[in-house]
């Protein structure tokens, strides 16, 4: 199970897109939304009325049960050059892994993937539903424990965010 | 969620057990299955292997991912079982650890960090290391080898 942390509000998102841009809001429904609800169904449609509300033009909104599955990726790609709506979209939020976003930065090279999230390591899923970190990347400093992390104070100690948006 | 992983060298495996104690073999059927360090053939492959040189394996289980605790819950192991050989990723063997206590759990791979899978390039595509594997990202784990045939945990 992969720990992901948001590295922007959404004041920060906003102001990284431009009014007129056309925007895909895409979710991982795994481990994305395991990690406190950064991504997952609720969250995507909650950002894109978010978004909408504020004059912001939302033109997609992609569930995927795991996007860290290249293949899965580049299908949804496919999908949208048949339906004539691939170059309806300039710019992708990803709710999703940093290695998801990886994956999508090379199938999508011509649109701006909003740089959102940071894997702060491996997790377990615990019995209410939610990832705990149990091994951190180096670059967080943290240690490794069978128990794990809860990913809010993880969050707080490296100055990003848990959850949606 | 996509762990990238390789196997732990079959003799250094079999190094850490002994002929006398009951073995349970825990393979993960997500992350660890794409890799070929987890799955139902790679776990096949490990009972064949364990039992031909005489250990005693006395059952194996697949679940489906190994870090959710729910769905390792649900592994029965039988009375008896001393060690629990988990081929699954670093936080399999974290919630191993958690739900089988008085138990050795032993790791039959090594965890390299986290990726995404690519059927194109038959396997896990590191992105994000662990330390000491750095020079590993953007390879396939298990891949492709050089005269283009897969790769698998038997060549390892």
């Amino acid at each position: 199970m992969i720990a992901s942390l948001r590295t922007m509000t959404y004041d920060e998102l906003k102001g990284l897109i431009e009014k007129g841009a056309r925007i895909a809001v895409w979710s991982c429904n795994t481990c994305a939304k395991a990690s406190h609800g950064f991504g997952g169904e609720e969250s995507m449609k909650e950002l894109a009325s978010r978004l909408r509300s504020d004059g912001f033009d939302v033109r997609k909104e992609e569930l995927m049960p795991a996007s860290c599955y290249y293949d899965g990726i580049r299908v949804r790609k496919e999908k949208w050059v048949a339906d004539g709506e691939y170059d309806e979209i300039d710019v992708i939020i990803p709710l999703a892994c940093q290695e998801a976003r990886a994956a999508m930065t090379e199938l999508f090279p011509d649109k701006k993937i909003v740089d959102d999230s940071r894997t702060a390591g491996l997790g377990v899923l615990n019995d209410s539903g939610v990832c705990v970190l149990t091994d951190p990347f180096e670059w967080t400093g943290l240690d490794p424990s069978d128990e794990g992390l809860d990913l809010k104070s993880v969050a707080r100690k490296l100055g990003l965010f848990a959850g949606p948006f | 969620m996509v762990s990238v992983s390789r196997p732990v060298p079959y003799d250094r495996i079999v190094k850490e057990l002994n002929g006398s104690e009951q073995v349970a073999i825990v393979a993960c059927n997500s992350c660890a299955n794409y890799c070929q360090t987890g799955g139902r053939r790679a776990m096949s492959s490990m009972r064949t292997s364990l039992i031909s040189d005489g250990f005693n394996v006395v059952s194996s289980h697949i679940v489906t991912k190994a870090c959710i605790l729910s769905d390792l819950r649900g592994v029965d192991l039988p009375d008896g079982v001393d060690t629990v050989l988990m081929m699954a990723c670093v936080s399999g063997c974290r919630a191993a650890r958690r739900l089988f206590q008085g138990k050795k759990v032993l790791s039959t791979n090594v965890t390299l960090g986290i990726g995404y899978y690519d059927s194109s390039r038959k396997g896990s595509v590191l992105v994000s290391p662990y330390p000491g594997y750095q020079d590993e990202v953007g390879k396939a784990f298990p891949g492709i080898r050089e005269d283009g045939s897969p790769a698998s945990r038997c060549d390892r």
